[in-house]
């Protein structure tokens, strides 16, 4: 019993001990971006703009198949489930709450962090191992300036953007699916999804996709920053950096929904 | 006398394979080589030196500032005086030529773009670099290509102290006398005192102003202008046989 305790007790020490280095490591990379006006540098906004790049616009062609996918999928699903007991505006207004506040934000951010949280552990990974960050603050730079913040800046905006680029399209899938299902107007359908989301909901929606954004592009600078000189770290720190990702979105996905309940 | 821009008092590091204490003063407009077989700890002592390791014991003043009594920030704007060339180059893999080069003086804004641009032209051009290769990804480059850039890249910040590691990394011949040259014309003309760790006994016997030498006891320092032979016989007072004997032929 006592040794169940005991690593019980070890591993949320640890987590928590984590959980605190991240955000400190988060906190410290944008206040120094922030500090130093980031922003208004050549050199940081190039990296900035490189990021979004990579981690938005190039992710768009698979988002936008996914949530075409899951937006028919779902809708048909929900018609299936509650077509006894339920009328089409409530399916609509269901599947206009389900995709915009918990599906499209948790596929997005399983999205961004199978692409660019593993492309970002491995570039800063291989960065540090063969010298290039050291190399860059012998030149007086300061990396959380130059290749933290741009990232998680660019994470944060990318997952904002996709979110609702996934969230669009998907309920784009899905009203069309309707619309054919019931032949009724899609016009009609279109303005009951958007009836179901109020302002509060919508502010939440930017709120949490913000902070998975600097979540995802956090652990995955974290853990590639972490490197020793080892070439096998690279990938395991990859790894680490992926499954620490996911388990605290899905975490603080769980810990939103219930508040939500509660509230 | 000229204005001391390195001192370093009882630097140590504890640490397998650190040199000893290191005590070391060097003016403006220096050139120093340290020197000694492979594996005697050179790259170690320059880190020290450079201030890339901190020291567990001793002081460090570059540019008349103690380096690591110093603050972050404080530390960052003085390194931006300071040039250090890794002995890999450690150049940004994911970028070209120009890329790199124009990389820390974007950075620090140094001067409009164009001005940059024309600039970082101006020193590959200056160093003898073939400009076919500017825009070549540095990762293509030879080694001692990529040392040549590391080492305009460090320059384009105008730094007053240069580090060099390995300073003539797997370079021919031709590119070993014009590398030669640039150090000397950098110093001389440019100002900069330079510390260059080297194998090259030939050229830090005959052009450095201060050859340094990592015994067990301690660093070695000898003052070359008052004759490159006293530092054979001081080395061999200190018995170092073999490689002096390896240097004399």
């Amino acid at each position: 019993m006592d040794l169940i305790v005991g690593w019980t007790g070890n591993r949320c020490i640890t987590a928590v001990s984590y959980v605190m280095e991240l955000t400190s490591f988060i906190r410290h990379s944008v206040g120094d971006w922030w500090r130093s006006r980031g922003l208004f540098n050549r050199a940081t906004y190039r990296s900035l703009l490189r990021q979004i790049i990579f981690t938005g616009v190039d992710a768009m062609p698979v988002v936008a198949l996914l949530a075409l996918a899951l937006g028919v999928v779902f809708t048909a699903q929900l018609i299936h489930l509650t077509r006894r007991f339920t009328d089409q505006a409530d399916i609509i207004g269901t599947l206009s709450f389900l995709i915009t506040f918990e599906i499209g934000p948790l596929l997005t951010s399983m999205i961004l962090i199978g692409r660019s949280a593993s492309a970002i552990a491995v570039d800063l990974g291989n960065m540090k191992q063969h010298g290039e960050i050291e190399a860059l603050e012998l030149l007086g730079i300061n990396i959380n300036d130059y290749l933290i913040a741009p990232r998680l800046v660019a994470a944060a905006i990318s997952q904002l953007v996709l979110a609702v680029y996934f969230s669009g399209i998907a309920l784009y899938g899905g009203i069309l699916f309707a619309g054919s299902y019931y032949s009724g107007s899609y016009l009609t359908y279109a303005g009951r999804a958007l009836y179901a989301l109020s302002p509060m909901l919508l502010m939440l929606f930017i709120l949490k996709n913000i902070f998975y954004g600097f979540i995802i592009a956090g652990t995955a600078c974290f853990h590639a920053l972490n490197l020793r000189r080892s070439p096998g770290e690279v990938p395991q720190q990859t790894q680490r950096a992926i499954v620490n990702g996911l388990s605290i979105v899905f975490v603080c996905d769980g810990l939103l929904a219930g508040a939500g309940l509660l509230l | 006398m000229n204005e001391i821009v390195l001192r370093s008092t009882g630097l140590c590091r504890a640490e397998r394979g650190s040199p000893p204490e290191i005590n070391l003063s060097l003016e403006r407009n220096t050139l120093a080589c340290l020197v000694g077989p492979s594996d005697s700890g050179k790259t170690l002592c320059l880190r020290l030196l450079g201030g890339l390791d901190s020291p567990d014991s001793g002081n460090l003043e570059i540019l008349g500032r103690d380096l690591w009594r110093l603050d972050e920030a404080s530390r960052r704007r003085l390194r931006r005086r300071i040039g250090y060339v890794l002995p890999n180059s450690a150049l940004l893999s994911s970028a070209d030529v120009m890329q790199n080069l124009i990389l820390p003086a974007d950075y620090h804004h140094i001067d409009s773009a164009e001005g940059i641009e024309r600039r970082a032209r101006q020193l590959l051009e200056w160093l003898g670099y073939p400009s076919a290769y500017n825009s070549r990804p540095v990762a293509e480059l030879p080694p001692c290509h990529q040392r040549m850039v590391a080492i305009a890249r460090c320059l384009m910040l105008d730094p007053e102290i240069l580090f060099v590691d390995d300073a003539f990394v797997l370079c021919d011949p031709e590119l070993r006398s014009r590398l030669a040259g640039r150090y000397l014309d950098m110093k001389n003309r440019l100002n900069m005192t330079l510390v260059l760790a080297t194998d090259d006994m030939e050229f830090a016997r005959r052009f450095a102003d201060v050859l340094l030498y990592i015994l067990p006891q301690g660093l070695r320092v000898h003052d070359n202008r008052t004759g490159p032979d006293e530092f054979l016989h001081l080395l061999n007072r200190e018995g170092v046989d073999d490689y002096t004997r390896a240097i004399e032929g």
